[in-house]
């Protein structure tokens, strides 16, 4: 082991091991950390585990495993699944494995901790059996576990799609699809078709799939507006209206909720790299320039963690974060970084091709989170929507002081459920755009730690 | 020439904290027309991070006037909490459950003993604090197991603890009800004198009043920098793991290992110098931390959730400072390290102050003349 | 955690694990998430109940940002179940009460 690394990378994602390889082709000494037991992120979580080939779509299996090759075919890595990072400031880290804290000095972060899905509120959202397209999806990947059907899925989303494709390739019963997108986005998003031919193959598996979704005959809701989920102790049936106006509702045993994908931001808040909002995508990014440095020098972000455009750009991102690094390191100078960038960024370019169509077409709406005053919006600590209207009509008009105010933010997950929707909320009752309040602020510890782990003296780095 | 919003008020109070909000809801209870103007910069959110804790003990052998203000504000609070619920529906959770400072060892116990002693004569016999045995401390927290080195503790009855977020929130909603303004994010850049009041200028709003009240935290060194004044307050940063929440196994505080009403641990006691800087370090915190285990070693088990570190405003002598500003009597300026504390007090005391202009007895000696300070020019 | 449980004595990777969930043992597939385990073999989607708002909640991000696939692992509370890979033996618990009991 080192006591010093040229990078570390947090997050063993597509990003995070191209990141990681390509630092290491240049000779850079590199430290992975990711909390995970085994690499691939989310997107191709535990596609190092048996029985891959059942619980992976093909292609996704091809290109999950060249990554993993890529990854693991590089002296200079020093990977460490299952450790998770709960302090980082410039330079080093905190971690906590097996139970030990240990700390890893770095000259240079690269943050690769990806997206999430978006945390929507509704009336409903906590009870068992109400989960997201992208949980399914995830759930079924990395362990072969199916949702309980029947099945209600809700939203608006390209993972909607994939999972309702999945679900019903695996025989589990699809009650109803309530689609909340618009035609009105939809239709402004074809002017991006011309250019979202420049990536034919991954419009036609779109394709594919919306047709194979439409002939399996599902019962599908259009221009849904409002959803409500109900049960006792768990979920049970999905109430839904329409812009027509029109009510149904349908039972299940699992509901799956998709409002698209946003960036994990919790560990570049706390690095205090300056964030911008992104109108139509409507969330928060850490601004990088295109090599993904950010403000805070010796830190870059890479992956869908600083925009959502998908695994293939993400790969390029961290190759290209990588090359900075050695720039900055002095391993290699401009004309290199200039030669070797540039089949990365033909790829890079290639795989945002799309990207205008698709996030035209799945725009979320600005009145998702107009929820109404008595839906939990805070998962952890209860709070609602109307105690976060009450406390900016008391004064708060600063969502770090809202959540003061109304607890929202302060239980472990700390924000990540509830700070789109705090942001959200709390600008539309001011009368304001969310851009212009500034958001949810993270600290260490990054993830909850055993005071005991915490408090204990860091371990010294073993001789090699 | 901007068209700034002009609004006039008797008092415009600079600083919505837990100092400024009492004053503000004193005199709005009072029926003056008073304004809060409140915009906390990174460096002024003693208010929103501070253990909540209602402290009297051990304050301050060779200052009785300070330790007699602290049990005179220990002994208004449950007639203020009742106020502020009535008034604003909000709870600040008071509770006068006491308090205790445990000791590791036979010399932390002696040593602590002695200090009793020299209080309880400095008080003339008379001190709400004694020591207790391990004994004694084992049935007042009968679901606290402590450690072996823990040999005893003071115990005080005047203490106790709040909500320190709803006692800010209270006093600001209660201010505001009873007629009081009340504007957040808006910083004051400027004081003036003008036409024999003040004028602020925070933004696009211009207040104009008769009074103003520094009540800006550590903010007050750039504001009474305005006459010339240096206030003799300097930041002193605190650093505060919190847990995730227990049951009710610690109804009475310990000072440093705190538990919330809503069932959070806090654990934080230390005293740094260094500058403005909030900055978390793992290091630090972790030797308060080793420090509880000795106290409580099943405190190792519970996870921390979240950690913060913010700047109390110690004034040089950490005794309060109520004064007005040489050659303004009309600008009052108030600090306090021990603000929660003090707030019951605060709220009759101060606004009483500001009022008459003159100030009770019971807090002449806070006065900056006990500084002998030099003054800048004005 | 480490990835020890797969591997049995003889070195090879195992099929199955057996795991106990609220005492009773169930033979399940090896190399899942507890919180898989919860959902897809248990008989259950209920993993704990909130601390603050005292409602029964079960996984719902399955990725470690929800915190409302907490249980009881071998004796330690609020482990996130989706982050902790099943083991031969586990014990699991669902997560009901705050630390120390009610």
């Amino acid at each position: 082991m080192l006591s010093q690394w040229d990078v570390i990378v947090i997050g063993a994602g597509p990003s995070g091991m191209s990141a990681a390889g390509m630092a290491a082709k240049i000779g850079l000494q590199v430290l992975v950390v990711d909390e995970q037991p085994s690499p691939g992120g989310q997107i191709y979580k535990n596609i190092t585990g048996k029985n891959a080939g059942q619980r992976f779509h093909d292609d996704e299996l091809s290109d999950g495993t060249a990554v993993i090759n890529g990854f693991f075919n590089q002296e200079n890595i020093c990977y460490y699944p299952n450790t998770v990072v709960w302090f980082i400031e410039k330079g080093r880290i905190l971690c906590s494995m097996e139970g030990k804290k240990k700390e890893f000095k770095g000259i240079h972060i690269v943050v690769a901790t990806g997206a999430m899905e978006r945390p929507v509120p509704f009336r409903g959202w906590t009870l068992p059996g109400v989960m997201t397209a992208g949980s399914a999806d995830l759930l079924h990947k990395s362990s072969g576990v199916l949702p309980h059907g029947p099945v209600v899925i809700a939203g608006n989303g390209p993972l909607l799609e994939k999972i309702q494709m999945t679900l019903h390739q695996r025989g589990v019963e699809i009650a109803a699809v309530a689609d909340m997108s618009s035609k009105v986005k939809q239709a402004a998003s074809l002017i991006h078709i011309p250019k979202a031919l420049g990536d034919m193959s991954f419009l036609f598996k779109g394709a594919m799939m919306k047709k194979e979704n439409l002939f399996s005959r599902v019962k599908t809701v259009s221009q849904v507006t409002g959803i409500r989920a109900e049960g006792e102790g768990a979920f049970e049936k999905l109430v839904l209206s329409t812009k027509r106006g029109d009510c149904s509702h349908f039972r299940g045993k699992t509901l799956l909720y998709h409002q698209g994908v946003i960036p994990r931001t919790h560990i570049t808040k706390t690095l205090n790299v300056e964030h911008a909002w992104d109108r139509r995508q409507r969330y928060w990014y850490p601004k990088t320039d295109r090599y993904g440095a950010t403000n805070v020098s010796g830190v870059h972000v890479v992956g869908d963690g600083a925009f959502v455009h998908g695994a293939a750009a993400s790969v390029c991102k961290g190759e290209l974060a990588a090359l900075d690094i050695a720039l900055q390191m002095g391993c290699i100078c401009v004309e290199e970084r200039k030669n070797l960038e540039k089949n990365i960024r033909s790829k890079y370019r290639k795989s945002l091709c799309t990207r205008d169509f698709i996030d035209g077409w799945f725009a979320p709406s600005k009145d998702i989170f107009h929820v109404d005053d008595d839906v939990t919006v805070c998962r952890c600590e209860g709070g609602s929507a109307g105690d976060i209207r009450n406390a900016v009509l008391e004064g708060c008009l600063n969502v770090n002081d809202i959540k003061i105010r109304t607890r929202c933010g302060m239980g472990p997950c700390q924000g990540r459920m509830c700070s789109s929707a705090l942001s959200e909320i709390a600008a539309r009752a001011a009368g304001v755009s969310p851009e212009t309040m500034e958001p949810l602020k993270s600290r260490s510890p990054i993830r909850p730690i055993p005071f005991g782990e915490a408090c204990s003296i860091a371990e010294e780095p073993l001789p090699n | 020439m901007k068209n700034n919003r002009v609004e006039e008020f008797e008092v415009a109070i600079i600083g919505g904290g837990v100092t400024g909000a009492a004053v503000g809801y004193g005199l709005a209870k009072n029926n003056k027309k008073v304004a809060v103007l409140d915009a906390s910069s990174p460096v002024d959110r003693a208010s929103r991070s501070n253990m909540g804790l209602i402290w009297c003990q051990s304050k301050a052998l060779g200052n009785k006037g300070y330790a007699d203000f602290g049990f005179l504000s220990s002994d208004l609070f449950e007639g203020l909490a009742k106020q502020l619920q009535e008034v604003s529906d909000i709870d600040i959770e008071y509770r006068g459950v006491g308090g205790i400072i445990p000791c590791l060892g036979g010399d932390e116990f002696d040593s602590r003993k002695t200090y009793i002693e020299k209080l309880t004569e400095e008080h003339g016999g008379s001190y709400p604090a004694e020591m207790i045995s391990r004994q004694a401390l084992e049935r007042k927290l009968p679901r606290i197991r402590f450690g072996d080195e823990v040999t005893g503790a003071t115990w005080c009855e005047k203490d106790g603890y709040l909500n320190p977020l709803n006692l800010v929130f209270a006093l600001r909603k209660g201010m505001v009800r009873q007629g009081g303004t009340l504007y957040t994010e808006k910083r004051v850049s400027s004081i003036s004198r003008k036409n024999g009041a003040y004028k602020l200028i925070a933004g696009d709003l211009e207040i104009r009043a008769e009074k103003v009240v520094l009540a800006g935290g550590l903010s007050n060194r750039t504001l009474a920098g305005t006459f010339g004044l240096r206030v003799p307050i300097f930041p002193d940063r605190g650093q505060v793991l919190l847990t995730e929440k227990v049951p009710d196994i610690l109804p009475i505080p310990i000072l440093g290992i705190t538990r919330t009403p809503g069932g959070t641990i806090m654990v934080g006691f230390m005293h740094e110098k260094v500058g403005s800087d909030t900055g978390f370090v793992p290091e630090s915190v972790a030797k308060e931390g080793r420090w509880a285990m000795r106290v409580w070693p099943d405190i190792a088990k519970l996870r921390v959730i979240r950690c913060w570190s913010a700047l109390r405003v110690m004034p040089d002598d950490s005794y309060p400072i109520y004064d007005t500003v040489p050659g303004h009597p009309n600008i009052f300026l108030f600090n306090a390290h021990s603000a929660v504390t003090l707030a019951a007090a605060h709220v009759a005391v101060l606004t009483d102050f500001v009022e008459r202009g003159v100030p009770k007895k019971e807090i002449e000696a806070f006065s900056l003349k006990r500084f002998k300070l030099k003054q800048g020019k004005v | 955690m480490s990835q020890n449980n797969i591997i049995n004595k003889a070195g090879q990777a195992r099929e199955t694990v057996t795991v106990y969930f609220e005492n009773k043992a169930h033979e399940i597939p090896a190399g899942i998430s507890v919180a898989a385990a919860v959902l897809g073999h248990f008989d259950t989607i209920h993993t704990c109940v909130n601390v603050s708002t005292g409602e029964k909640r079960g996984p719902h991000c399955l990725m470690g940002v929800c915190f409302d696939c907490m249980v009881e692992i071998n004796g330690i509370p609020n482990q996130q179940g989706c982050l902790v890979m099943v083991e031969d033996g586990m014990q699991i618990k669902r997560q009901e009460a705050l630390f120390g009991g009610q």
